[in-house]
């Protein structure tokens, strides 16, 4: 999925730190931060609160978490068997090759930790139940979803100071993710941001012909973006504000359904 | 740097050829002189040199001795790095494939297995330094190598500096009982078993064993020891692993020798993190010239960045970053222009007198470089760095010096690593999750009234926070080396529990009996590192002391043309000990810095002429310092160019996370 040799050129610093840091102020986090807690025989050896040591909880029980996140106003407890990590990284360390993807790898490594949930390794709130998907699987969804020679594209143009905000640009091939650049790598023939409706059509053709011949792009304002990434899921779609197009059909299809199955979880 | 007996200040940027369209080479380099820099740093990955079939590609885009020259011609000077570790996020960190994938090569987890490190776009496993195969091959790449370098040194070329390996941490996994478990790891152990012990009887005696042959030793896998007498196997071991990462290195800056590249100082740089056991400073720097330690810090990190800067003061010869984030990597938290700004002002206010900006052109896997692969600026960033060459020239003649040095030892760096309760965490991963010492070191008493490893870490961060809110300047060191250190401060402050090693017990006395003075406390230390009564420190605190005026809490006592100061309510809350510390540092004659009247403003004093005093508002608000500053007329904000006029009195506003670099006009 991700290839050995990936060419990561030409990122330019603001499209990419702004896509990384996201278009909205982050929340404050919820609660105290973590509490981490190191047990043997279920009774605390360490205990660390955001970091900073809970020496009272010292030789307490570590059977209720959820009332130890309450009283500790935690986001979250992380509760690890005093040999847990110890074990999970002999585990991992020695089902992972050198010649596996770096998402085989991952899920190794996942699949290794989550082996020992609820024993080891016990979370609460809970982490999502079910086992790490096969490697072969999600390579294969992978393929279906994302073409090889092809490649997708993002823009988010913020149109009061008329410059682009981000811009990514992926390209696929012989399975594998090759190429991750921006619109830097396009010097002259970027994208006009005053004239972004208009331009992206001649920009696609100019990917086309230098990069891979686009399969999905999507082109926002950077109000849109936000209030997209914002709303629940795929809710706002906002018409002159944001494009997507191409917008393959299979694509399209799968936004519905995960739209769908979010509206009936949330009911 | 000082170079044909001429002083240059140590700034310069890397720059990777063989990532970089040869034809560009020039116009690259030429926009390096036009930012200021004089130095440029360049790797030389032995992976991407050095084809599969063992032969050495230096033509194309790997003519490193035709990029060498160009830079020669612009009257650039270079460091170079050869590696055999490179990381340069080069997928497999620079190593040949064929390292890469031969088993015998790597590193072992206690367990025997191999240890992965998690880096994208692959993870590979963790070369091993132990034994000689690593070298053998190294040797042959470095065989080919020397004679494109070595007509290259100065003065015949640019290369004034070459650097031995890179981060040498075996690949950040620091953890005590992590790495290397490997055969020859193990044989290494137990060749330094037999140097320290030399006979299996006395090796029993320490560590409580029955072995019949040293080759019987096995290092330890956790940590066990439920009492200060079961310390020395752990210990052992905790030294081990820094002989190890030491002895590697010095054995590279060996090789290096051994070719012929001897005219030229070698550098090594460790990793941003805990500058702790393993890790040894001062003990590197004895086998190779220049030790530093690389930076990439966000605005939000200024108590890090002091702590890391003010212990390159007190440790090593030069304090040094030969890696200093300007731009990012993609599978890093971006680190921005304001950030790179901040985080090179707030160091140099702290003391760090050399820097590598990593990268000043970008290439394939980085961003944010202020020129750009195709040999454009980024007009924004290639200011930045114009500007603060600029300011590093007005700078030079100006030093920051400290009265205090805050000190710890080799046996406390070394328990919290043992005691590390999410080992194989290493302290290095576990600083970046932002924990510290305090955080993973568990409450683990050892037979002692207080836990040693987890006390010590806790009054570490207290007597920081406490010496910087008493305005006092002060270094971060230990005791034992470098020698001779300890006489430049009028006041050395050790938070000692009941036990502490026997030297630097010897070497803190030897200090004081020279006319120092030591503040400890809250314990009079009684054992020594094996465990065993030491009463070298009871013996030189005769008496009950003297009382001290106004600090009833204190006993103070004379040794040779120095004292000691025994503050036995040392652990206390934060108010209290900056009293305290501030009531003591007056008897020690230590200067204080000026107070801005904002606790949450840090402040640092360079001497010279002219003098700067550097204020820093380390919050994401606005803040107002109010300075008093006899004899000053005007003070000038060498970055801003703001002046702000006196006499005497100032009133600065300083906006979130600024630095002001202050020219005090008389």
């Amino acid at each position: 999925m991700i290839s050995r040799d990936i060419a990561v050129v030409d990122v330019h610093p603001e499209h990419w730190t702004n896509f990384i840091r996201g278009p909205l102020e982050k929340p404050p986090a919820g609660g105290n931060g973590w509490l981490v807690l190191v047990h043997h025989d279920n009774r605390v050896l360490h205990a660390v609160l955001a970091g900073k040591p809970l020496p009272e909880l010292r030789g307490q029980p570590v059977d209720d978490l959820a009332a130890l996140r309450h009283r500790f106003q935690a986001s979250r407890v992380v509760c690890l068997e005093k040999d847990f990590l110890r074990r999970t990284h002999t585990r991992f360390d020695s089902g992972l090759s050198y010649d596996m993807d770096y998402v085989e790898q991952l899920l190794t490594m996942v699949a290794a930790f989550r082996k020992e949930r609820g024993s080891g390794l016990r979370v609460d709130p809970p982490t999502p139940p079910g086992p790490v998907p096969p490697f072969s699987l999600v390579q294969f969804l992978f393929n279906r979803l994302w073409p090889d020679n092809t490649s997708i594209v993002l823009y988010v143009i913020d149109e009061k100071k008329e410059s682009i905000w981000a811009s990514l640009i992926l390209r696929k091939r012989r399975g594998d993710l090759d190429l991750l650049t921006t619109d830097l790598h396009l010097g002259d023939s970027g994208l006009a941001p005053m004239d972004w409706r208009a331009d992206r059509l001649r920009l696609l053709s100019d990917l086309s012909a230098r990069v891979a011949p686009p399969y999905l792009a999507l082109f926002s304002t950077r109000d849109a973006w936000a209030g997209w990434l914002a709303a629940p899921f795929w809710t706002e779609a906002s018409q002159n504000n944001l494009v997507v197009e191409p917008y393959p059909r299979r694509l399209a299809v799968l936004s519905t359904l995960i739209r769908l199955l979010t509206r009936l979880r949330r009911a | 740097m000082q170079v044909d007996g001429k002083t240059f200040p140590l700034y310069s940027g890397s720059v990777q050829p063989w990532r970089l369209e040869p034809g560009k080479w020039g116009e690259i380099l030429d926009r390096v002189v036009e930012l200021g820099f004089g130095c440029i740093e360049v790797y030389i990955p032995w992976g991407e040199h050095q084809r599969a079939d063992g032969a050495c590609d230096f033509s194309g885009s790997r003519d490193i001795g035709g990029f060498l020259d160009l830079a020669f011609e612009r009257g650039l000077f270079a460091i170079v790095r050869p590696g055999p570790h490179a990381n340069a996020e080069i997928t497999g960190f620079g190593y040949p494939e064929r390292i890469l994938r031969d088993p015998g090569m790597h590193a072992r987890g206690p367990e025997g297995n191999p240890v992965y490190v998690p880096t994208p776009p692959r993870m590979f496993p963790a070369v091993s330094y132990a034994g000689d195969r690593l070298y053998w091959e190294f040797e042959d790449y470095l065989k080919e190598l020397a004679p494109v370098l070595k007509p290259r040194l100065h003065p015949d070329g640019p290369i004034v500096a070459i650097q031995a390996d890179n981060e040498m941490t075996l690949f950040f996994r620091t953890g005590a009982f992590d790495l290397d478990y490997c055969d020859a790891a193990r044989a290494e152990y137990r060749r330094l078993l037999k140097d320290k012990y030399s006979t299996v009887s006395k090796l029993n005696r320490a560590h409580r064993t029955s072995l019949k042959s040293f080759d019987q030793a096995q290092p330890p896998r956790r940590f066990e020891a439920e009492s200060a007498r079961e310390l020395p196997p752990y210990l052992d071991w905790a030294a081990f692993k820094e002989a190890h990462l030491q002895n590697s290195v010095v054995r590279i800056a060996g090789m290096f020798k051994d070719q012929g590249l001897d005219s030229v100082p070698v550098t090594h740089n460790y990793p941003l993190g805990h500058l702790r056991s393993p890790l040894d400073l001062p003990g590197l720097e004895q086998g190779v010239d220049l030790v530093g330690m690389d930076m990439y810090y966000h605005k939000g990190d200024y108590r890090t960045i002091k702590a890391r800067c003010l212990a390159l003061c007190g440790l090593s010869r030069y304090p040094y970053a030969p890696e200093f984030g300007a731009g990012s990597h993609l599978a890093w938290p971006p680190i921005d222009l304001p950030d790179q700004v901040f985080t090179t002002l707030a160091a140099t206010m702290n003391g760090l007198r050399g820097i590598n900006f990593y990268m000043i052109v970008d290439r394939e896997r980085w961003y944010g470089a202020p020129i750009r692969r195709d040999g454009s600026v980024d007009p924004e960033r290639a200011d930045v760095y114009r500007r603060f060459l600029a300011l590093a020239k007005k700078i030079q003649g100006a030093r920051r010096s400290a009265d205090v040095l805050l000190l710890t030892t080799r046996l406390y760096g070394r328990l919290e690593n043992l005691t590390n309760v999410f080992d194989p965490l290493s302290p290095m991963a576990l600083a970046g999750l932002g924990y510290d010492a305090v955080s993973w070191c568990p409450q683990i008493g050892m037979g002692l009234k207080r836990p040693p490893a987890a006390t010590h870490a806790a009054l570490q961060e207290d007597l920081f926070t406490a010496l910087s809110a008493a305005r006092l300047s002060f270094d971060i060191g230990e005791p034992e080396r470098p020698g001779g250190n300890l006489k430049r401060y009028k006041m050395m402050v050790l938070p000692t529990l009941e036990i502490l090693e026997h030297q630097a017990t010897v070497d803190l006395l030897a200090a004081v009996r020279a006319g120092g003075t030591l503040v400890m406390g809250p314990d009079v230390p009684r054992l020594d590192e094996t465990g065993k009564a030491d009463r070298t420190f009871k013996s030189a605190l005769t008496g009950r002391g003297e009382k001290i005026p106004r600090i009833p809490s204190a006993r103070l006592y004379h040794l040779g043309s120095g004292r000691i100061i025994l503050l036995n309510d040392l652990a206390q809350d934060g108010a209290g000990l900056t009293k305290l510390l501030g009531a003591v540092s007056r008897l020690a004659d230590c200067r204080t810095l000026p107070d801005p009247g904002d606790p949450a403003i840090d402040t640092a004093e360079h001497s010279g002429e002219p003098g700067f005093l550097w204020v820093v508002n380390p919050t994401g608000e606005e803040r107002q310092a109010e300075l008093q500053l006899k004899e000053a007329a005007a003070l000038t904000d060498r970055w801003s160019g703001e002046v702000f006029k006196g006499p005497d009195r100032f009133n600065l506003p300083i906006p979130p996370y600024t630095v002001r670099p202050l020219e005090v006009g008389r």
